[in-house]
């Protein structure tokens, strides 16, 4: 029997090629003949990550010190690189199989970071780490261990080293900043209760003026509890506190732009502030119920030296559609 | 065998029965899958190949055939898959390697389609295929070993094989080599005046260099087949050609 291919002359009843091994005619008995086909809903799919293969972001970068030592230590260096998501994979020349997780990240990143201390900030932030750890994974030292338990240790470790990390980059970048929530209406600012700001631990008291929103941690509440309060009186002022206003240095202040806390209304007391103390209002402190709060009590919980007070708001951080500077 | 020798493209009559409907072999219905790839009706072609296969699977032509359709509808993961599985017919065939690189290629895993180009390439007995999927991976590089390789597949090409020329045609025109596109072009719509994907491709190059050759052409291949939607697109546009388009293209 001759091949139709290589004109080779087989043995009768032979169902290959003995040359190229090609089947002969009429001696394949069943073939599936129908190619398999492509679900309508992938062809998008596939035309997107077509599109993004594409793409080249980023050429590649080549290290001569880097080239020239033996392969596997070169691997082993760019593992750690990726520290910093996807420079491992930058220099050594694979960043293609990892540039969208990188991307992913960084998107995954500022939601995080936009977002916190809500929870769907820490949920961004736990993703962009996810990432990051993938982003290890994708590395062919890493991927070519064939124990998935291997693996799985190894991908727990890093993420445990990342979480830290991130932490501990975290409050280094952060040190002077914090977010701390207010606990009482300022309708003048456009002000609720349970809102968010960012506050400047670095502060001096030429910064301090009246309205200004400060950060404080009130008497009897736990060392990392912080809330914000506002500004009514400076140093040395006289304050007076009527009904539902306040009147500093025999001036009645706007009922709107300083709000009096509905724990202290309908109380008539007064105080000479000290030339560094500072008359501070917060809300949702005493409990309004069975007594009456004394004025000693309000002393202790309106009146902060300088030393006292933790920082001062300069933005309206969440929610988010109100985020933007605080007016002078 | 070469590969387009069971093709008729002139007025030769078919095999008939006594009673005078024509025999549907594997070579009638290979005919005819060709008829439909050259209408650029893929699918329809895709089907009529299988139906070789189920007729006769050690048709190599058909199996080629599939794959060439499945890539044009762009199902390029199905084409590599059914390459394979042509692969264990046919072991070590080139333009199965071949047919492998252009499916990766145009899924832009260029690594992948080089690898596998090279492979082709190496083997023995290459045809023009192989060495126009090689110029289609290289085009993508914008290699100007490209234009070589096509050179190469239509002197390896027998008869002046329409396909091959047709196909060569359509590389030049991405590679925006119009004037030679439109060389081979003209020879194949002069063999096959009955293909629509010959006066598309033709109207669209003359399209691209601004002659007015174009319209008729694109009109050619909507009378053809008047239910492509592309050509008819490509028929209003070329008729709205106004002086900014005639000036700078497009």
């Amino acid at each position: 029997m001759r091949c139709p291919r290589c004109q080779f002359e087989n043995i009768p009843g032979e169902t290959r090629c003995f040359k190229c091994n090609s089947v002969l005619e009429g001696k394949v008995a069943s073939v599936k003949d129908r190619p398999p086909r492509m679900a309508s809903w992938k062809r998008p799919v596939r035309g997107f990550f077509r599109n993004m293969r594409k793409v080249h972001l980023i050429p590649h970068i080549e290290i001569k010190w880097l080239s020239k030592i033996n392969v596997d230590l070169r691997r082993m260096i760019l593992v750690p690189l990726d520290i910093v998501p996807g420079l491992g994979h930058l220099l050594g020349g694979s960043f293609k199989k990892v540039w969208w997780l990188v991307l992913l990240w960084v998107v995954f990143l500022i939601a995080g970071i936009l977002h916190i201390p809500d929870e769907i900030g820490f949920l961004f932030i736990g993703l962009a780490i996810g990432l990051h750890v993938w982003i290890f994974m994708r590395h062919s030292i890493i991927k070519e261990t064939k124990s998935f338990t291997t693996r799985l240790m190894v991908a727990f470790l890093i993420l445990i080293f990342l979480f830290f990390s991130y932490r501990t980059v975290g409050s280094m970048l952060f040190s002077n900043r914090s977010t701390v929530h207010i606990a009482f209406d300022i309708p003048g600012q456009d002000i609720e209760k349970g809102d968010i700001f960012l506050v400047n631990k670095q502060f001096s008291s030429e910064a301090l003026k009246r309205g200004n929103l400060v950060s404080i941690q009130p008497e009897r509440a736990r060392e990392d509890t912080e809330m914000i309060g506002q500004i009514i009186a400076l140093p040395g002022e006289y304050i007076l506190v009527k009904e539902d206003f306040f009147v500093v240095n025999r001036r009645k202040l706007d009922n709107k732009q300083y709000p009096v806390p509905g724990w202290l209304r309908g109380r008539e007391v007064s105080f000479k502030m000290s030339e560094d103390s500072y008359f501070v209002i917060l809300g949702y402190y005493v409990s309004e119920h069975g007594r009456s709060i004394t004025k000693g009590e309000i002393q202790s919980i309106c009146i902060y030296s300088f030393d006292e007070i933790k920082g001062v708001a300069y933005m309206k951080w969440l929610p988010l559609h109100k985020r933007g500077p605080l007016q002078e | 065998m070469d590969r387009f020798t069971r093709l008729e493209f002139g007025d030769s009559k078919p095999k008939k029965r006594p009673g005078g409907e024509p025999v549907r072999d594997a070579e009638y219905l290979y005919k005819k899958a060709y008829q439909y790839w050259f209408a650029a009706d893929f699918e329809l072609a895709l089907r009529n190949f299988s139906r070789v296969i189920e007729e006769d699977s050690s048709f190599f032509n058909a199996w080629s055939g599939q794959i060439v359709a499945l890539i044009e509808l762009g199902e390029y993961p199905e084409a590599i898959l059914w390459a394979d599985k042509a692969l264990e017919f046919f072991p070590e065939h080139s333009e199965l390697f071949a047919l492998k690189a252009v499916s990766y290629s145009r899924d832009a895993k260029y690594e992948k389609a080089i690898a596998f180009s090279d492979n082709a390439v190496s083997k023995e007995n290459v045809t023009p295929r192989v060495w126009l999927s090689r110029a289609e991976v290289l085009l993508h590089r914008k290699s100007a070993v490209a234009e070589n390789c096509i050179s190469k597949a239509m002197k390896n090409c027998a008869q002046q094989d329409p396909v091959i020329k047709l196909e060569a045609a359509r590389l030049l025109r991405r590679k925006r080599k119009y004037s030679k596109a439109i060389q081979f072009l003209n020879d194949v719509v002069q063999k096959v005046p009955k293909s629509a994907l010959a006066w598309y491709e033709l109207g669209c190059c003359q399209s691209k260099m601004g002659l007015p050759q174009a319209k008729v052409s694109l009109e050619q291949c909507c009378l053809l087949r008047p239910d492509w939607i592309e050509a008819k697109k490509e028929f209003k546009r070329a008729g709205k050609r106004g002086i900014f388009r005639r000036l700078f293209g497009g």
